[in-house]
């Protein structure tokens, strides 16, 4: 029963915006600041993205509000790194999202090649 | 650009942001922007921040707008968060939808639609001249690869010198050495002109990294003792003189005499490494002696150490500072120049060549230049005031339309958008106009000169794609800056009051509305009491003493040196001049000079005979020869004694006239005539003394000046062919006179160019230019700003009036008095001018600091200026608010009450 609720819960996240994912995918392996997911991404998509601070942190405050993201207690030492970043990780229910996006996306690319449909 | 300064802008930016937003991220977008500007170059980092925030601030507020808090469940906050980044499937499809409404309701209301846009055209226009003079002097005065790498000696170098500095690979990663050959006699194609140049190491234009647009740049090769001479062209000079013809490349032009090889024109936009006077040919340091002339041209300049004359520029390796270089190299000089015993070198200073490219003057320069963009920051900022003003009435009359819109089930942020879409149309149509404004106004900003003499007609000024860059940005945060704000109200309309019939007596954003009203008579008082300051202050300018007559006086300038003449043929072309324009029916009188009065002088150590002198006195004094009638044609009122006549030639006894302030100083108590002062070994003996003259700055006191007999040119090292003379004319009513005056020496020498003819009403006016550009421009801001603020005030003050109407019907009928009605509305209507005032008045004290080094006979904090600015802003607005107040107190009750 509860499985079932989430995986509605995730339903209603899908198809997720490309900044959303892009996020996400920036903070998969290590938990980052606003700027380092920026340049996480910049070089995943080999510099064609570059997120601007209005939208990377508007896309952030939702993705907060939406239980996607949340903040890292862990910190490096603040003698070392500026006090003012925060470290965003994401929650388990936003892996499970990019998950269920990544899944959606790879059918989709399955059955593009099926057809042939490949760049 | 320094990331601290992006970071601060940027700062101010964020409160585009709805608060929320701000709370909870603001110090992340900060420190984000800080990182990226120490990363990335600042101009990179502006246009992104620019276009972020274009397609951001816009999002986030429809966001806020859609209801978003913390009472939601999280199951809605999920769905958000998915919306969040895509508002709209079809993007295009609403935004083309948007558009195509905005311009319907646009071109409905022509009347508001035009003054909107003439509004932003005159904001933005002004912003966008004065951001390309900001550009040229405060951004980008050189046009060179990494110009902060580039540093320059802080005093003149000598040839060789300049060669030992170069050996300091491990400092630079080139030393080049520029000097200026000042004007030359340019002939082309048979006709003359006086065309600045300069000389340049056979390195320079590798070392500051400029290539040629045509032909090649000049190379060490070239610069070679005695070699053919060879120059390069600016690429404007070349644009203008040789009408872009790249044949001119392989050419041979007559400069100073001599024949000269055009190898190349430089690339365009490169201006020289000062913003004054862009060098029309550049040559090698090598041709020194064959282009000057007279005692410069005896000089060997490639070999004598004590000759300094060039100015060294140097490119930092990237991990030497300046600081360090400039210590190594002050043991480099002391080496060369070891000091006399018990001496000290004096420490050289490396300075950036941006700051040394603005002169002198550089502080003042960049001061007036930030003086006049808050002057035009502040314009457009009332502009955008008033602009939201009108939008917020105008959404009081949509409020209905808006209400049916949210009733049949549009969202909050496809009403906010469809409003925002409406002003950035405004502000980008705004911007166009602008564009074509702000190249008006660069050409009346040209007639103007800057602190320190730059004129701003020869720096070149141009919109460029940076200036274009700047003023679609400045468009569109001026788009979000009016619209912001009554998109918000407007999208929080109660739908089911809205759709009520009583919607007239709503409110209509009162406070929002007061707040801005507030500003803008704030903002109209510090333009206001601007122009004031610097009204009194050419005022007082104008008053000012000056010791000659300028009106019917001109002045126009040879330099024989340029023409190789010697002594004995100068002096037969100055004694025929002058009796050649004296003859001139047109003419009262005419005189030979050395100096030109307010524009040059030369200061001489002397003895004075019976004088004591300090122990540590040096007894300076500012001297000029001068020809007989001098002083009658100046207009200068002779006090004691006589002029210099015919009989004061080369023969007769050496004889000087002085001014009161150096008769008053050297020969206090004593009678001046008949005292005897040296110079350059001979004694003179004063034979008379004039009224004081202003030299050089307005306002100044006047210092000892002394005046030698032009025909017994005492010039120690120079000689009366080698400089440069000025013929002064006082002529009889206004008729063209210098082209017959520029005929006649024509007819003496037809290669002699003859330059700076200007008439003295022109060079006082150059005296008075810092306030009289003060004036022309606080002026004319103020009084746009004065007509924004009172169309907002009225406008205010009658949809007060007209809301109010039922209720004065109301009160008339109860048998009220009308004029304690109209009383009581313009009491009300006073608050936010009053309030607005005292700010202003704060604002202008706190903001005087910046314009009161320009100002003349007047401080920046002048009670009188201040209160008179009050209350002339005071009346203004009293009568805008009185107007409405009074149409509405007349109504006829029984109308008032069957209104609606």
């Amino acid at each position: 029963m509860r499985r079932q609720q989430t995986d509605a819960t995730i339903a209603d996240f899908l198809p997720l915006t490309p900044a959303i994912v892009h996020i996400l995918l920036a903070v998969a392996d290590e938990d980052r600041h606003g700027y380092a997911i920026m340049q996480e991404v910049a070089r995943l998509t080999d510099g064609a993205i570059h997120m601007g601070p209005g939208t990377l942190y508007g896309t952030i405050k939702r993705m907060l509000a939406g239980g996607l993201l949340e903040e890292a207690d862990e910190r490096p030492d603040p003698d070392f790194d500026d006090e003012r970043r925060r470290y965003y990780r994401a929650t388990p229910l936003g892996v499970r999202v990019l998950k269920a996006e990544t899944a959606r996306m790879s059918t989709l690319v399955s059955a593009a090649r099926a057809k042939k449909v490949t760049p | 650009v320094n990331p601290r300064a992006i970071e601060r802008a940027y700062a101010a930016l964020l409160y585009l942001y709805p608060p929320a937003v701000r709370r909870q991220h603001g110090r992340e977008m900060r420190q984000f922007v800080h990182a990226a500007a120490t990363q990335q170059s600042g101009a990179k980092v502006l246009v992104r921040v620019l276009v972020d925030l274009t397609r951001s601030v816009p999002r986030e507020w429809i966001h806020t707008a859609g209801g978003m808090s913390k009472t939601h469940s999280r199951r809605r906050g999920r769905a958000l968060a998915r919306h969040a980044a895509a508002p709209s499937r079809d993007p295009m499809t609403t935004v083309l939808q948007d558009l195509r409404y905005s311009l319907r309701l646009l071109a409905r209301n022509p009347g508001f639609t035009v003054a909107a846009i003439v509004t932003l055209a005159l904001g933005i226009g002004a912003n966008t001249a004065i951001f390309s003079l900001a550009d040229r002097t405060l951004l980008r005065p050189v046009r060179v690869r990494e110009p902060q790498q580039l540093v320059v000696w802080s005093w003149s170098s000598s040839y060789p010198d300049y060669q030992e500095y170069t050996k300091r690979t491990d400092l630079f990663d080139g030393v080049a050495a520029v000097g200026s050959l000042g004007r030359v006699n340019l002939v082309a194609d048979g006709t003359a002109e006086l065309a600045p140049a300069m000389f340049i190491s056979g390195n320079a234009l590798d070392v500051l990294d400029v290539g040629a647009a045509h032909g090649r740049p000049i190379v060490p090769a070239d610069d070679v003792f005695n070699g053919p001479l060879v120059g390069v062209l600016g690429y404007d000079y070349w644009r203008t003189r040789f009408a872009g013809d790249p044949a001119i490349v392989g050419r041979t032009l007559r400069v100073n005499g001599k024949p000269i090889t055009i190898v190349g024109v430089l690339e365009k936009g490169f201006q020289g490494t000062s913003v004054s006077a862009a060098p029309s040919l550049y040559v090698p340091t090598a041709g020194f002696s064959q282009l000057t002339t007279g005692f410069f041209s005896r000089v060997n300049a490639l070999t004598a150490r004590g000759f300094v004359w060039l100015t060294v520029i140097a490119r930092l390796r990237p991990e030497v500072t300046a600081a360090n270089a400039a210590s190594t190299m002050t043991g480099v000089y002391a080496q060369l120049h070891p000091p006399a015993p018990g001496g000290k070198t004096e420490q050289l200073t490396l300075e950036s060549l941006p700051s040394r490219a603005l002169g002198r003057g550089a502080a003042d320069v960049r001061r007036f230049v930030v003086l006049l963009l808050g002057t035009v920051g502040i314009t457009l900022l009332i502009g955008c005031a008033n602009l939201a003003n009108l939008l917020m009435a105008k959404a009081a009359g949509r409020r209905r339309e808006m209400g049916v819109r949210l009733a049949l089930g549009a969202s909050r942020g496809r009403v906010v958008r469809q409003l925002l879409t409406e002003s950035l149309l405004l502000s980008c149509a705004g911007g166009l106009a602008g564009v074509a404004i702000a190249s008006l106004a660069l050409r009346g900003l040209s007639q103007f000169q800057l602190p320190g003499g730059i004129a701003i007609g020869t720096m070149g000024l141009a919109i460029n794609g940076v200036v274009i860059a700047f003023t679609f940005g400045v468009s569109l945060l001026t788009g979000l800056l009016f619209g912001v704000a009554p998109a918000w109200r407007a999208s929080r309309t109660d739908v089911l009051a809205s759709l009520r019939f009583d919607a007239r007596t709503a409110a209509v954003g009162g406070a929002a509305r007061g707040a801005l009203l507030i500003a803008q008579v704030a903002l109209s008082l510090v333009l206001l009491a601007g122009a004031g300051l610097f009204a009194r202050s050419l005022h007082a300018a104008l008053h000012t003493e000056l010791g000659f007559r300028p009106e019917g006086l001109l002045s126009a300038s040879v330099n024989t040196g340029l023409a190789r003449y010697d002594d004995g043929r100068a002096r037969t072309f100055y004694a025929d001049a002058v009796a050649r324009v004296r003859a001139l029916p047109q003419v009262e009188s005419a005189a030979w000079a050395s100096m030109m009065p307010t524009r040059s002088s030369w200061v001489n150590q002397t003895t004075i005979e019976g004088y004591a002198k300090g122990p540590d006195e040096d007894i300076t004094v500012n001297m000029s020869h001068v020809g007989p009638n001098y002083f009658r044609t100046m207009g200068t009122a002779v006090a004691a004694g006589r002029e210099f006549t015919e009989t004061d030639s080369a023969s007769a006894p050496l004889v000087a006239v002085v001014n009161r302030a150096m008769a008053d100083k050297y020969w206090a108590g004593r009678d001046a005539i008949g005292g005897r002062f040296e110079h350059h070994g001979s004694w003179l003996t004063v034979i008379g003394i004039v009224d004081n003259t202003v030299d050089r700055e307005l306002g100044a006191s006047a210092r000892p000046f002394a005046y030698l007999a032009f025909d017994q040119w005492l010039g120690g090292k120079t000689s009366i062919a080698t400089d440069p003379a000025h013929l002064f004319v006082r002529t009889r009513g206004d008729g063209a006179v210098v082209s017959l005056v520029r005929e006649q020496l024509r007819a003496i020498d037809r290669e002699l160019p003859l330059y700076d003819i200007v008439s003295f009403d022109e060079r006082v006016a150059a005296l008075l230019m810092t306030q009289r550009m003060g004036v022309t421009l606080l002026g004319f801001f103020s009084v746009l700003a004065l007509t924004l603020a009172s169309v907002g005030l009225y406008g205010v003050a009658s949809s007060i009036a007209a809301l109010r109407t039922r209720e004065i019907g109301i009160r008339i009928a109860l048998g009220s008095d009308r004029s304690a009605i109209s009383a009581l509305m313009v009491r009300q209507g006073a608050r936010p001018i009053v309030i607005g005032i005292a700010i202003g008045a704060g604002l202008t004290l706190w903001a005087g600091r910046l314009a009161s080094r320009f100002l003349l006979g007047v401080t920046a904090h002048d009670p009188l200026t201040l209160t008179v600015v009050a209350a002339v802003l005071l009346m203004i607005g009293l009568i805008a608010t009185y107007i409405p107040a009074r149409r509405a107190a007349r109504v006829d009750p029984m109308r008032a009450l069957r209104y609606e």
